[in-house]
C-alpha cells in the first residue's frame, strides 16, 4: 500500500467519528433474533414462529389474552355459532368459513381446497411435519364451495379451534412436491401474510418486505430485518449500541442489563410457560412416597427464587395450567416453604440422618439423586444450584448433572432424569393428558414422572373429549387439584416473557403463547420520537 | 520436489481415510441424533421416529451407513443436510468464504503485530518496551476469546460507537472492513501473543550470532541488518509454527464467529453439533482434516524452499 493511500485510510477512520446507527423508522425495523430458522415452512419448522407468522397466517391466532381469534377464517367455529356439531355416531364435524378476498403472495386466491390439501399433506406418510396433532384424527375434509371446508374428526377432539393455527399450504404451489426438502418454498414461502421474503442470507439475516396487497391493508413498516445473533451478550450489546431495535425473549438473567437504555421500552408479560421440577418415581423409589414428594416441595423457597435469584421478574405459580388460561384453577393446594415441616414429613416417611453426614437415610440408603437442567441456560443453572442448597438444608442430597440440549432431549423423552428442572410453553388449549395420564409414560407420552393415578387419567381423557367448555373446565379444575396435591411435579414460577422494543413503536401487544411478539405485526407503526421518561 | 510433494499427497490418503472412520465414529457416538429434535414435539410417536429413520437410512447398521457416505463422498456427493434438506456442499461453500475472510484477516493482523512487537522486544531486551510486550503477550495468551470479544464490543461498539458490534456487513453489503475489525482483532489476539514470544526468542538468539556481528563490523546499517539479515534467519524456525497455526486458527474462529454472529463455518459447525446434522458435520470435519494435512505439507514445502539444506537431506535420504 502506498503511503498516501495508507494516510487516507487512517484519516478516513479517524474522521468517520462515532457511527450513527439507523434509528427505528417505518422504513426499517431491525430485530436481534437468537437463532436462524431451519425452514420457513410453518408445518416443518422446529424453531419458534416469529419470522414465519409475518409471512404465513393461520386460520386463527391466539391474541394477547390467549383467546383464539379469527384471521383467515371468518369466525372461530364453536357449538354456539353452529359451526361445530357432534354427530350421532360420536364423530365431530367442524366447519371453517374462510374470509373472502384473501390472496396468496402470488395473487392466487386462498380457497378451501388449500385447507383440504393441507390436511392431506400432513397426513401423507412421506412428509415429516413438526406435528400431526389433531390431523391424524381427521377422517375427511369436504369443500362444498371455495370458502367452506368441512372437517370431520373420527371422534371428539376438544382442541379443534387450534387445528389450523399454522394456516394452510398453497396447493397451487406445492401439489406433487416433496415437502421434506423443497428449498424454493422453504426459503421463500408463499403466504397470505403482511410480509414476504426479500432476502435470506444464511447465517446473517432474513429481510422481509411489506406485502403491498395485504388483505388487511399494507402494513406501516416497510421492512423487517431479522438478524441472527446467537450470543445473548452480543444481542444485548447490539440493543445498547442501537444497531438492533427489537429483542424478544430476553433471557431472564439479562433483564437488569436492559434498564436505562434510552428509547427502549421493556415489557414483561406472563407467558404460557412455567418452570418446574419433575420428580421421577421410577428412577427414585423414595419419590413414590407422597410424604417425600411433599417434603421436597416444602423445602423449596420459591419466593426467594422469584424475588432474589430472578430479581422479581417472575411470579410463583402453584398449578400446571397458567393464569391466563380459561382453565386455570386459582385455588389449588400449595405446599409453601416450610423446612421444619419438610423434616417432619421425611421423619414420618422413615428418613432420618442417623450417621450425621447431613443427609437423611432409610434402612441405610441415603436420600440422594441427580438433579438436571439444560447446561448453558444461565437462569436454570442458577435456580438448580439454589434448589440444591435448599434441599441440602432439610437433609436431601442432590448432585447436579446438567446436559447439553440434544443429549438432554434423549434422556428427557426416554424418562431417565430423576429430578429435572425445566420449562415448556404449553399449547393454548389446555390439553395436558400427554404429560400426566397413567398410560402416557415414555415413549407414548411425556409422563416422565411415571406417576399413575386412575382418577386423574379419567378426568384428563374426559376433558379431551368434551366440547362444552364449562364441563371441560370443571374436569380440568379437578385434575389440577390432584396434581397440586400429589406433586409429581413442583411448579416453581411462571416464565415471564421479556421483550425490548422502541418506545416509539405503537400497537405492540406481547403474546403469552408461542405465536410470539410478531402476531399482530401488521398493526405496528412507529410514531414520532417520544420524549424519554 | 514435485515427486516429493506427490509422495506426501499419496501418503495423506490413508491418513484421511483413517480419520474419516474416526470422525464418523465420534459423530455417531454422540448421544442423540438428527431426529432427537422431533422428540421435542410431544405428539411424535415412536412409530413416527422409526418411519423417519427408515426414510433417512438411519436404521441401517453403522458400517453400512459409513460405506454409503464414503462412496458418495469420494464421488463428490456430500449428501443433504438433515436440518434443512439442502445439499451439504452448498451449505458449506456459502459459509467457507466468511471463515476464510475472517481467518485471513486475523492471520495477517497477528503476523504483522507479532513481527513488530516481537522485534521491538528482541532489539531492546529487558527494556520497558520488552517488559510491556512480554506482559501483553502473557495477557493475550490467557484471555478467553469470547470474553475479549465481548469487551471489545462494549468498548468500541457500545461506548465509543466506532465500529459495528457484530455481523459481516450491512444490509446493502456496506461496511465490510469495519465489520471485520473487532472479530479479526479478537481471533488474532491469542496467535499474535504466542508468536510474539517465538519471534522475540528467536530474534534475540539470531542477533547474538557471529554473522550479525560481522555485518555490523562491515558497516551495515542497523535497519538493513535487522530486515535483510536477522529477521529472515530468525523467522526460519517459525515457519512450522506459522503454517500449523493456520489450520488451528479454525478452532478459534468457532468461538469468534459465535460471539460476533459471523456467518462462517464455525457457527455452522456449532449449529450442526447441536442438531446432530451428521452429513454437515462430516463435511466440515473432513474439510478441517484436509486443511491440517495440507498446512503440514505446506510447512515442509516452504521450509525446503527456504532452506536448500533440507532439500539436499531429503534427496539423500530418498
Amino acid at each position: 500500500m502506498s503511503r498516501p493511500a495508507l494516510l487516507v485510510l487512517v484519516l478516513g477512520f479517524a474522521c468517520s467519528g462515532p457511527r450513527k446507527p439507523t434509528p427505528p423508522t417505518n422504513e426499517l425495523l431491525v430485530i436481534g433474533y437468537d437463532r436462524e430458522p431451519d425452514t420457513l415452512n410453518r408445518f416443518s419448522t422446529h424453531i419458534l414462529e416469529d419470522t414465519m407468522i409475518c409471512i404465513s397466517e393461520g386460520l386463527t391466532v391466539w391474541n394477547e389474552k390467549m383467546e383464539a381469534v379469527p384471521v383467515l377464517a371468518e369466525v372461530v367455529p364453536s357449538p354456539e355459532n353452529g359451526l361445530v356439531r357432534v354427530l350421532d355416531d360420536g364423530r365431530l364435524e367442524v366447519t371453517w368459513k374462510l374470509r373472502s378476498g384473501v390472496r396468496w403472495h402470488d395473487g392466487e386466491p386462498l380457497t378451501s381446497r388449500d385447507v383440504a390439501f393441507t390436511v392431506q399433506t400432513i397426513n401423507d406418510p412421506s412428509y415429516n411435519p413438526e406435528s400431526t396433532e389433531g390431523f391424524d384424527l381427521i377422517e375427511s375434509v369436504a369443500t362444498p364451495d371455495d370458502l367452506t371446508a368441512v372437517v370431520t374428526y373420527k371422534r371428539i377432539y376438544a382442541a379443534y379451534q387450534d387445528q389450523f393455527w399454522r394456516g394452510a399450504l398453497p396447493q397451487h404451489v406445492l401439489a406433487g412436491k416433496n415437502l421434506n426438502a423443497f428449498p424454493e418454498y422453504d426459503r421463500r414461502p408463499i403466504g397470505t401474510g403482511p410480509y414476504r421474503v426479500e432476502e435470506w442470507r444464511t447465517g446473517e439475516y432474513l429481510l422481509l418486505t411489506r406485502n403491498e396487497d395485504y388483505w388487511r391493508g399494507a402494513p406501516a413498516i416497510g421492512k423487517l430485518l431479522f438478524r441472527f445473533i446467537p450470543s445473548s451478550n452480543t444481542r444485548m450489546n447490539q440493543l445498547r449500541s442501537g444497531e438492533v431495535h427489537v429483542v424478544d425473549n430476553v433471557p431472564l438473567d439479562k433483564v437488569d442489563e436492559l434498564e436505562g437504555i434510552p428509547g427502549v421500552e421493556v415489557s414483561r408479560t406472563m407467558g404460557n410457560s412455567y418452570a418446574h421440577v419433575a420428580l421421577n418415581l421410577r428412577e427414585v423409589p423414595a419419590f413414590r412416597d407422597l410424604r417425600v414428594r411433599q417434603a421436597v416441595a416444602h423445602s423449596i423457597d420459591r419466593r426467594a427464587i422469584a424475588e432474589d435469584v430472578l430479581e422479581g421478574v417472575v411470579k410463583v405459580v402453584d398449578s400446571v395450567i397458567q393464569p391466563m388460561s380459561w382453565a386455570f384453577n386459582p385455588g389449588v393446594t400449595a405446599y409453601g416453604y416450610d423446612p421444619a415441616r419438610a423434616r417432619e414429613l421425611l421423619k414420618e416417611a422413615g428418613y432420618e440422618d442417623r450417621d450425621g453426614d447431613g443427609i437423611v437415610e432409610k434402612e441405610g440408603v441415603p436420600l440422594t439423586f441427580a438433579g438436571t437442567t439444560r447446561s448453558g441456560h444461565a437462569e436454570w443453572e442458577m435456580v438448580l444450584q439454589v434448589l440444591q442448597a435448599q434441599l441440602k438444608d432439610v437433609g436431601i442430597g442432590m448432585e447436579i448433572r446438567n446436559y447439553e440440549p440434544t443429549l438432554l432431549g434423549e434422556l428427557w423423552f426416554s424418562g431417565k432424569l430423576p429430578f429435572f428442572l425445566s420449562a415448556w410453553t404449553l399449547p393454548a388449549d389446555p390439553e395436558i393428558t400427554l404429560f400426566y395420564a397413567s398410560d402416557r409414560t415414555p415413549p407414548r407420552g411425556r409422563n416422565i414422572y411415571y406417576y399413575e393415578n386412575e382418577e386423574l387419567t379419567r378426568l384428563l381423557y374426559s376433558s379431551d373429549q368434551t366440547v362444552d367448555r364449562d364441563k371441560r373446565k370443571a374436569l380440568l379444575f379437578q385434575a389440577q387439584e390432584i396434581l397440586a396435591r400429589e406433586v409429581p411435579e413442583i411448579p416453581l414460577y411462571n416464565r415471564t416473557i421479556v421483550s425490548a422494543f422502541p418506545k416509539t413503536l405503537r400497537n405492540v401487544k406481547p403474546n403469552p403463547t408461542n405465536a410470539g411478539l410478531f402476531w399482530n405485526v401488521h398493526e405496528w407503526e412507529l410514531g414520532a420520537p417520544a420524549v424519554d421518561r | 520436489m514435485a515427486a516429493y510433494v506427490a509422495g506426501r499427497l499419496i501418503r495423506a490418503v490413508p491418513l484421511l481415510f483413517g480419520l474419516s472412520i474416526l470422525i464418523f465414529a465420534l459423530v455417531h457416538a454422540a448421544p442423540g441424533g438428527p431426529l432427537t429434535v422431533y422428540l421435542s414435539n410431544p405428539n411424535v410417536r415412536p412409530e413416527d421416529i422409526a418411519r423417519l429413520e427408515r426414510l433417512l437410512g438411519l436404521d441401517r447398521p453403522l458400517y453400512e451407513q459409513y460405506l454409503g457416505w464414503l462412496s458418495a463422498f469420494a464421488r463428490g456427493d456430500w449428501g443433504f443436510s438433515y436440518v434443512d434438506g439442502r445439499p451439504v456442499l452448498e451449505r458449506v461453500l456459502e459459509r467457507a468464504g466468511g471463515t476464510l475472510e475472517l481467518m485471513g484477516s486475523a492471520y495477517a493482523l497477528a503476523l504483522a503485530s507479532a513481527l513488530v512487537l516481537g522485534s521491538l522486544a528482541a532489539l531492546r531486551p529487558r527494556s520497558i518496551a520488552d517488559s510491556l510486550v512480554s506482559g501483553a503477550s502473557i495477557v493475550g495468551i490467557s484471555i478467553p476469546t469470547f470474553w475479549l470479544g465481548l469487551v471489545l464490543q462494549l468498548v468500541f461498539a457500545v461506548e465509543l460507537r466506532l465500529l459495528p458490534t457484530a455481523g459481516r456487513m450491512g444490509v446493502a453489503g456496506e461496511g465490510r472492513l469495519a465489520h471485520r475489525v473487532l472479530p479479526a482483532a479478537t481471533l488474532s489476539s491469542f496467535y499474535a501473543a504466542s508468536w510474539i514470544r517465538y519471534i522475540r526468542a528467536s530474534l534475540a538468539a539470531t542477533l547474538a550470532r557471529d554473522f550479525v556481528r560481522a555485518g555490523r563490523a562491515r558497516g551495515l546499517s542497523e535497519t538493513r541488518l535487522l530486515v535483510r539479515h536477522s529477521l529472515p534467519n530468525a523467522l526460519f524456525p517459525l515457519v512450522t509454527v506459522l503454517s500449523l497455526d493456520f489450520a488451528l486458527l479454525f478452532s478459534g474462529a468457532v468461538v469468534t464467529e459465535t460471539v460476533f454472529a459471523w456467518p462462517g463455518m464455525g457457527t455452522l459447525l456449532v449449529d450442526s453439533v447441536y442438531r446432530r446434522d451428521y452429513s454437515v458435520l462430516m463435511a466440515i470435519l473432513m474439510v478441517g482434516s484436509v486443511a491440517v494435512v495440507v498446512s503440514n505439507l505446506a510447512a515442509d514445502v516452504i521450509y525446503g524452499w527456504l532452506d536448500p539444506r533440507v532439500r539436499v537431506a531429503r534427496s539423500e535420504a530418498a
